[in-house]
């Protein structure tokens, strides 16, 4: 191995023409007689055009080699054939590692591919496949239907749901404008006194002053008129221990038939006025005691005599 | 002249030829067959002359005819050399347009030499092919581990693994030259007016 070595090591030179002329001769008449060395000279030879094409060479090397051995054109040719060979070989290495890498791959590609295209099903399975399409297919259709008739039916309600939002909207309206008509007119009332015996067809009104006894006798009673709803009564008293007041109507038994919070009185030229809206039909022909007491005491602030006349 | 045996005899003289032949070459003498050819009938004409040379030693006197038609034909040079400015107008080397043209797409002449390599390759036996492609595998060190390996698979040395890889790639560069040789003509016959 070591002589093989050797001798290529030698061939090498003398193919660069790094040897002397006796060196040169002693190689030249051994490959000549020897075969052996004639092979291993062809040998080294295209081991030196590998290098040069795989440019392995040492700068030393190739300038022989350039300059030495590229002397004859068959050596030029045996380069460019190496040179192709070369490029063959490194090509056909990696192309067989490439398909290698890329075969595990393919095989998933084809095999989905193969999968994906019913012809390549067996026939049971290519049967069930289109029982099951149709299965599918109907229900499908059936739950577009379904779904369908769904939305249009909460479409429906949700019209009528709205509608009836617009309705309540509009009486919600209309009580509140109601409400505020009659907040207005009560106020009026509550400013404007309403003089004594004022009769209208839906109120009436009386102002009662404490101790005064109206309508004693069957002259002096006030009349209230059958078509009469309700009854304000105006009630003046002096007083400042409480800041609300309760107003208590009895009869002259002392029954209580009727009591209110009558809130915060009003000052009025130096007194206290308190006004309350009793129904007319609470009253008969008859004597009655209206009482002002403190809210939450049972303190009487003021107490009228009202003697009532039902026509 | 060689051996009795007429086979033998063969054999030694064409690795004597052979031999020849690679001294003109490495010598840098054109064409090297021809002068190995002279080297020869010279050799054969002192034999008929009566020449003797003795038993062992046939190839060293085939050397020494072989030095003598290489000084010679060094001497011939000398004399044959001109300078270009005396050449007559068809001596002076020229570049055919066409073989420029060729000259400069090396890429496609690269992908000819790929493919007929690859027809060539793939006309040898698959053992034969398989062989050369791995001796050809990797690269550097790992080259080297897989020639050993390689040499021991198929139980020889590695200097006759070298001389194998050696006989097919002559029979390769033989193959190529004879594939891009075809090409080449029916490149003429497509091109008419290439001029060879």
């Amino acid at each position: 191995m070591k002589q093989v070595e050797e001798n290529d090591d030698l061939l090498t030179r003398y193919l660069l023409g790094d040897l002397s002329e006796e060196e040169q001769e002693r190689v030249e008449e051994r490959y000549i007689s020897d075969r052996g060395f004639y092979d291993q000279l062809l040998a080294a030879e295209d081991d030196l055009i590998d290098s040069y094409a795989e440019k392995a060479l040492t700068p030393q090397q190739l300038v022989s080699f350039e300059k030495y051995f590229l002397r004859s054109p068959e050596r030029q040719n045996r380069v460019a054939f190496a040179e192709a060979w070369m490029a063959y070989v490194s090509h056909q290495w990696a192309a067989a590692k490439a398909p290698a890498a890329a075969k595990k791959t393919t095989d998933t590609k084809r095999s989905l591919f193969e999968f994906l295209r019913p012809a390549a099903w067996p026939l049971a399975l290519r049967v069930g496949a289109a029982a099951l399409l149709i299965v599918v297919g109907g229900w499908l259709t059936f739950e577009v239907f379904r779904l369908r008739t769904q939305v249009q039916r909460a479409e429906a309600q949700r019209a009528a749901l709205q509608k009836q939002n617009e309705d309540l909207e509009q009486q919600i309206y209309a009580e509140k404008n109601r409400s505020l008509e009659l907040a207005e007119k009560l106020e009026q009332e509550r400013i404007q006194p309403v003089p004594p015996n004022q009769v209208s067809s839906e109120i009436v009104s009386f102002f009662l002053t404490p101790g005064l006894v109206r309508g004693t006798g069957e002259a002096k009673r006030n009349v209230i008129p059958a078509s009469a709803r309700d009854v304000n009564l105006q009630l003046s008293f002096n007083d400042e221990q409480y800041e609300r007041y309760d107003v208590v109507i009895t009869n002259v038994e002392g029954r209580e038939i009727w009591r209110k919070d009558a809130g915060k009185p009003q000052s009025r030229n130096g007194g206290k006025t308190i006004a309350v809206r009793v129904p007319a039909a609470l009253f008969k022909t008859n004597d009655y005691i209206v009482n002002v007491i403190g809210t939450d005491s049972s303190d009487k602030v003021a107490r009228y005599a009202f003697s009532v006349l039902r026509k | 002249m060689f051996d009795s045996d007429i086979n033998v005899a063969g054999e030694k003289y064409e690795c004597v030829r052979c031999g020849i032949v690679k001294y003109f070459e490495c010598r840098g003498c054109l064409p090297a067959l021809d002068l190995a050819d002279e080297t020869i009938n010279r050799v054969a004409r002192k034999l008929g002359e009566g020449a003797e040379i003795q038993h062992g030693s046939f190839s060293s006197y085939f050397y020494g005819v072989a030095r003598n038609v290489f000084h010679e034909h060094l001497r011939r040079v000398d004399r044959n050399l001109a300078p270009v400015e005396i050449l007559l107008p068809h001596q002076h080397p020229s570049v055919r347009p066409f073989e420029m043209h060729e000259g400069r797409s090396d890429q496609v002449d690269l992908e000819a030499k790929l493919a007929c390599l690859d027809a060539c390759t793939e006309s040898l036996p698959e053992g034969t092919r398989k062989m050369i492609l791995s001796y050809y595998e990797g690269k550097e060190r790992a080259r080297i581990e897989n020639r050993k390996r390689l040499a021991e698979t198929l139980g020889v040395p590695m200097n006759s693994l070298r001389i194998r890889v050696h006989r097919i790639r002559e029979k390769l560069e033989g193959c190529l030259i004879n594939c891009l040789a075809r090409s080449v003509t029916g490149l003429k016959q497509n091109h008419p007016h290439y001029h060879s």
